[in-house]
């Protein structure tokens, strides 16, 4: 996929803009990341709110009244809070891309909810909260984030609850809102039919409510008012977890976590294609294995979690529930066979075809480029990504995917967690290596 | 953004109707092929036969292997999806701009005829039923309403049977149910093929060149199975338990317009879906409402679907008599000189929901050939844009108004909470 066009430079607030020019578009999609690092569980319920209650304007007495306000500009916009950042998504007319570009960053900069407001933020968050609670990924992914980050780790809590939210008091939401959420550090990508604005050189109109350009933008110009990061703990040598589930229910979940290096790491490509080949798409070896030999699986997927300071790859499927121990096994015995003795060429190449370009297939539209492209600027990475991985395909032998597979997937790297509703049914131990 | 040039239809000799809808230039193109047979078309105790020939289809044909249809899309990055809705099955593909001539090419030859053997459908049948249990049984909600509803709405068992399947029906289906199935329904008189996005002259012409070659028929040409439904004369609620349901939902469902004959009044009524207000602190209910999947995917009769998360204990009765408040008082903002906020963006409201619904995968080829098969007219879906029919709202509100709705209250299993 070849890198889309671009113009980047660093703002005065501190955020990395980064301008895309897609004169197919009908919208100009935004895509702010702006990081906010949780401290620990009770901060994150804070955080959580704060994270909904961005778009909270001074005027606004509730979520819809702000909704109504880019409405009445022609475009829609949402906050989605995570684990390390606040994503603000907005979709408008490319010429309303000044207004809108002014009105975040005083959003960001100058906090100002009503009290009714931000009580009316935690009590949507609740409810939302209430009904998402039956979902068991909720469930599968507290187990995983505890085990893989730590307990005490601000990425553990990543998955909260409603009684979480009870002890948040919308003053310490405020001042949150106020101390710690602000745009150095963050990165702004803006992508749409620019022409009416100059195309990409409206870059430095674009800039301007952010203060104007003060520096080149990329990983290297980064903020110095940004947020320090948490630092990514590694494999920690954690056993197998079972998340209980009701005795009634037919379907068993595994799930699969382990630590794996960043977009930017030579390793992480020969991983990605490793993790393609296992189960990342319907040709991969579990796919073929579990759903169409046996008919166990529906699907199977593979990928990764990418966050500011620490990168995962995780693996998952759903199966009958007396098959789990089956599939499991299966699953183990593909994970080291994928080390020993691997994938062959056209194995490979078969992988790498799908990763690679799928990527210009899936991002083919505005929104999703807009989305997967700002996740990649997040993370300290460009727009060039697909491109330098296309490359780096090339050049890429099964010994090297081979290597990569044994060492990231070893088995103390690995965490695991089985939802499985049978009383009599523990974890089995880990496969030896 | 420049205009994109019109879609045209053409019918091959062999009587399948081909739209080619040049599109986006970003380097992709989508196949979609749509199939005029769904579950409402089901022989009597074959319930799900139409998503296991869904599944089947992938299961190799005469030139392509057994999961060769994946391999040869996903080669090229390329995306691969079926589903079965109430009258048709589709099948979809996005794809390189290049590789078109090529995809099409594995369309036909399944379109020719499918490997069907035992194996493959004793397999499928094993993934139907993980997909259930796993996508429907085990999601929050999963199924609802239209695991519920269809059986208060509708009599004839055409419309009320489940049409995920019934797996213990599946298991006795066998290699010469699916060979009937495929004869009868798989003709290319009753299939279009619609090709969208960055089409490459030459890749078009492999195109048709490869579906003019799937084998013409002789006799009768498919004809649709009847689903007339005879109107309701009252309310009709159901109340049940569902074990998938952490809290009470309800939904309730009204006979939309047909949308060839009455195109604004339809689009109007899809606008409602967005723009009804539902308030009523007293029973919890809250701004959800909305339509069920894609407007004007079935064949009409079609419904229209309300849905909210009230309060436990609250009776379906209380509850459609405050939907009805909600669209009493829509009607009479409408009829105020001065617009309330959600009118006076409701247009740049149903223009952004229309546009996140292009985000599916493939779904301008999909509704092309889906309005193409379903009512004859592959650019319907431009006369039925909510957001140019808001002055036919007062006759939608009327129309949703003036007719008995069919509701379902699911609950918890083991209480309300």
């Amino acid at each position: 996929m070849r890198a889309p066009a671009r113009q980047r430079c660093r703002t005065a607030c501190g955020a990395d803009l980064v301008v895309v020019d897609r004169p197919d578009a009908p919208f100009a999609e935004v895509r702010w990341q702006v990081p906010l690092v949780r401290r620990d569980h009770a901060d994150a319920a804070v955080a959580l709110v704060a994270g909904r209650a961005l778009l909270l304007g001074p005027l606004d007495g509730d979520a819809a009244a702000a909704q109504q306000r880019v409405l009445e500009e022609g475009g829609v916009w949402s906050t989605t809070p995570a684990v390390d950042r606040v994503t603000l998504s907005a979709t408008v007319p490319a010429e309303r891309l000044p207004w809108l570009l002014g009105e975040l960053r005083d959003r960001l900069e100058s906090p100002a909810p009503r009290p009714e407001a931000l009580q009316d933020a935690l009590a949507t968050e609740r409810t939302r909260l209430a009904a998402a609670v039956a979902h068991r990924e909720l469930g599968l992914h507290r187990l995983l984030a505890r085990h893989r980050w730590g307990p005490e780790h601000p990425y553990a809590h990543a998955v909260l609850e409603p009684a979480d939210l009870d002890a948040v008091d919308p003053a310490a939401v405020l001042d949150l809102l106020t101390t710690r959420v602000h745009p150095a550090g963050s990165t702004l990508l803006v992508l749409g039919p620019l022409g009416s604005l100059g195309g990409l050189d409206a870059l430095e109109l674009l800039a301007a409510p952010l203060g104007g350009a003060v520096g080149p933008g990329g990983p290297s110009d980064r903020d110095p008012r940004a947020p320090a990061l948490p630092a990514d703990p590694g494999p920690r040598g954690v056993p197998p977890q079972r998340l209980p589930v009701a005795p009634h229910e037919p379907t068993a979940s595994l799930r699969l976590w382990a630590p794996a290096p960043p977009r930017s790491h030579p390793e992480h490509l020969p991983l990605h294609l490793a993790g393609m080949a296992l189960g990342g798409y319907f040709g991969s070896r579990l796919t073929q294995e579990l759903r169409e030999r046996r008919g166990d699986v529906y699907g199977v997927t593979t990928g990764f979690e990418v966050l500011a300071s620490g990168t995962t790859w995780a693996l998952s499927l759903e199966c009958p529930a007396d098959r789990i121990g089956a599939v499991r096994e299966t699953v183990h015995a593909a994970l080291a066979a994928l080390g020993d003795p691997g994938a062959d060429e056209q194995e490979l190449e078969r992988a790498a075809a799908y990763a690679l370009q799928g990527a210009a297939v899936g991002l083919a539209s505005p929104a999703a480029l807009a989305s997967a492209g700002s996740t990649v600027l997040f993370a300290g990475d460009d727009l060039d990504l697909w491109e330098r991985q296309a490359a780096q395909a090339a050049t890429t032998t099964p010994d090297q995917v081979a290597e990569v597979a044994r060492s990231w997937w070893r088995s103390d790297a690995l965490v695991e967690v089985v939802a499985d509703p049978r009383d009599d049914a523990g974890v089995p131990a880990p496969p030896q290596d | 953004m420049t205009p994109f040039p019109a879609p045209t239809l053409e019918r091959l000799p062999n009587g399948l109707r081909l739209v080619v809808a040049p599109g986006a230039r970003a380097g992709v193109a989508a196949v979609a092929v749509h199939v005029g047979v769904g579950f409402r078309a089901e022989p009597p105790g074959a319930s799900g036969l139409a998503h296991l020939f869904e599944h089947l289809m992938f299961a190799g044909s005469a030139h392509v292997p057994a999961g060769g249809h994946f391999a040869a899309v996903e080669a090229g990055g390329g995306r691969v999806g079926a589903h079965t809705r109430h009258d048709h099955t589709e099948f979809f593909d996005l794809v390189a701009a290049p590789a078109l001539g090529e995809t099409v090419a594995l369309e036909a030859d399944r379109l020719a005829g499918p490997r069907l053997d035992q194996h493959a459908l004793s397999t499928q049948v094993d993934v139907i039923a993980a997909e259930i249990a796993q996508q429907v049984d085990a999601v929050p909600f999963g199924g609802f309403p239209w695991r519920q509803l269809p059986a208060v709405l509708w009599r004839s068992p055409t419309s009320t049977h489940d049409g995920y399947g019934d797996l213990a029906a599946l298991r006795a289906v066998t290699l010469e149910d699916c060979e009937r199935f495929f004869e009868r329904w798989y003709d290319p008189r009753n299939v279009v093929v619609t090709l969208e996005g960055e089409l490459e002259p030459r890749e078009v012409d492999r195109a048709r060149e490869a579906l003019a070659a799937v084998p013409a028929r002789t006799g009768p040409a498919p004809t649709p199975v009847p689903v007339a439904e005879p109107p309701l004369v009252e309310d009709r609620h159901l109340t049940t338990v569902a074990a998938n349901a952490p809290a009470p939902a309800w939904a309730a469902g009204f006979r939309m317009p047909d949308p060839v004959g009455e195109p604004q009044l339809h689009a109007a009524c899809t606008a409602l879906a967005t723009l009804l207000p539902l308030h009523a602190p007293a029973l919890r209910l809250t701004g959800r409402s909305g339509w069920y999947g894609v407007p004007a995917d079935a064949r009409t009769p079609d419904v229209l679907v309300l849905s909210t998360h009230p309060r436990p204990g609250v009776a379906p009765e209380p509850l459609a008599a405050a939907l009805r408040e909600s669209l009493a008082a829509l009607a009479e903002d409408v009829r105020r000189s001065t617009p309330s906020a959600v009118l006076r963006t409701a247009a740049a409201r149903l223009r952004h929901q229309a546009y996140q619904r292009g985000e599916r995968t493939a779904h301008r080829a999909r509704r092309l050939g889906a309005t193409e098969l379903l009512f004859g007219d592959y650019r319907l879906d431009e006369r039925l844009d909510p957001a140019d029919a808001l002055g036919a709202l007062p006759a939608a509100l009327a129309h949703v108004l003036d007719q008995p709705m069919a509701s379902v209250l699911v609950t918890p299993a083991g209480g309300d909470a």
